[in-house]
């Protein structure tokens, strides 16, 4: 299992100063937690970063992880891609304490990397990061014909839609069928 | 990528950051995501102060959003003779309207031929009323006097506001019927309008409230609303 060492803060030894008392009281060491996505990478993220992610940081709180227990035992995420999960840790490292800006231009440009992306961090609740990718996803249709909307998001047509309800629809009175058949052959 | 595939909540936030204009076009792309547009834009849509049709008065005839700062320009009116080649068309309530983007104002363009100008615009607050709801104000502003007299008017459903410019140029037939076939319902302005008075049943004198250069004494006899205020030379 190899691991990243992302996020690790290097703070320095405080110097002796005549600052005031409570400028001077001790740092408090940062702790790290453990997550791996689908390719089994596990990545060293501080705690101070995962605030980003609402789902993270209630498992934390609300399960008691210690830094231990966190290391034995990385929070796995095997519906995210190894590479979505890097992105989505490098952006709450970069981002850790820091105001967000209203913009974010770091975000992929392909199609399906953005698509990965957002349903990660709706899974992983990181709000400030979901805004920018749907500002992103949001402006691929800008000023696009309604031809062109249907191919950049894939959006059935109305004959297609209702051949897909139509046979949900058989789909549903076959099962139905079957239930039914099933329930009499219990009965029997 | 495919939108379908998103949660729901996810497609509201993208939906949401998605400017008007494009929002319309996007509703086009199937019966399917106008309905999710509808359901999920409800409070951005009741926040729409008014959407504006500048009809056939001088400058570009558009239909905008006003604020207090600009107008969010949502779609525009052109000759088909000056459509360019790279237009498309779309089923407008039932209607094959050919459209183009256009880049200056960023956002669709419809075209019409001069005998069907008026279907075109009824064609698209019908659409309009559809998406965006019969709960925002729709105001058309029409005028006379720079191209031909003759234009009708046309009938606009849940009309709110309605401002006529050089009516004294209107043909009066055309705008008595109008005014009788119409109910708008909050206020009509009539700049600069002529000597003819309307008709005393027409549905002018029933508005809740009406503005312009109108008869004292006719709008003393026959106004029904509640405000009318008559500017006197």
């Amino acid at each position: 299992m190899s691991s990243t060492e992302q996020g690790t803060s290097s703070a320095a030894p405080a110097e002796p100063t005549t600052a005031p008392e409570s400028a001077a009281a001790p740092e408090v060491p940062e702790s790290f937690y453990y997550v791996h996505g689908k390719d089994k990478v596990v990545h060293k993220v501080s705690a101070g970063a995962l605030q980003h992610s609402a789902l993270i940081h209630g498992m934390i709180s609300n399960l008691g992880y210690t830094e231990e227990q966190a290391k034995a035992n990385p929070f796995p995420f095997e519906n995210i891609d190894g590479d979505i999960l890097q992105m989505v840790v490098d952006w709450c490292n970069q981002h850790k304490g820091k105001p967000t800006p209203p913009e974010d231009t770091n975000l992929p440009k392909q199609k399906e990397k953005l698509f990965d992306l957002v349903l990660a961090v709706n899974y992983l609740e990181i709000k400030e990061l979901l805004t920018y990718c749907c500002k992103q996803v949001a402006m691929m249709v800008k000023g696009k014909s309604p031809e062109e909307i249907r191919e950049i998001w894939m959006i059935p047509t109305d004959a297609e839609d209702e051949a897909a309800e139509k046979e949900a629809k058989k789909r549903a009175g076959k099962e139905a069928a079957g239930e039914t058949a099933a329930a009499a052959g219990d009965a029997k | 990528m495919k939108l379908s595939n998103l949660p729901y909540l996810v497609q509201k936030e993208i939906l949401l950051n998605i400017q008007y204009s494009d929002l319309i076009m996007l509703s086009f792309a199937s019966k399917n995501v106008k309905k999710i547009i509808k359901s999920s834009q409800i409070t951005r849509f009741k926040s729409i102060s008014s959407i504006v049709y500048n009809y056939f008065l001088m400058g570009p005839e558009m239909v905008y959003i006003p604020s207090k700062t600009k107008r969010d320009f949502i779609m525009g009116m052109k000759n088909r003779n000056f459509l360019n080649n790279t237009c498309f068309p779309l089923n407008v309530s039932g209607k094959i309207i050919a459209f183009e983007l256009c880049t200056r104002y960023r956002c669709p363009v419809a075209s019409y031929q001069l005998d069907d100008k008026e279907s075109v615009l009824e064609s698209i607050h019908n659409y309009f009323l559809d998406l965006f709801g019969s709960s925002v104000e729709y105001h058309l502003k029409a005028g006379y006097g720079w191209r031909d007299n003759d234009d009708r008017i046309p009938n606009l459903q849940n009309l709110s506001v309605c401002s006529i410019r050089n009516s004294r140029f209107a043909n009066m037939t055309n705008l008595q019927n109008f005014l009788a076939s119409n109910l708008v319902s909050k206020r009509i302005y009539m700049v600069d309008k002529g000597e003819d008075s309307f008709d005393p049943e027409s549905k002018f004198y029933q508005t809740e409230s009406i503005e312009g250069e109108l008869s004292a004494s006719a709008t003393l006899r026959h106004f029904q609303g509640r405000q009318a205020v008559v500017t006197c030379h």
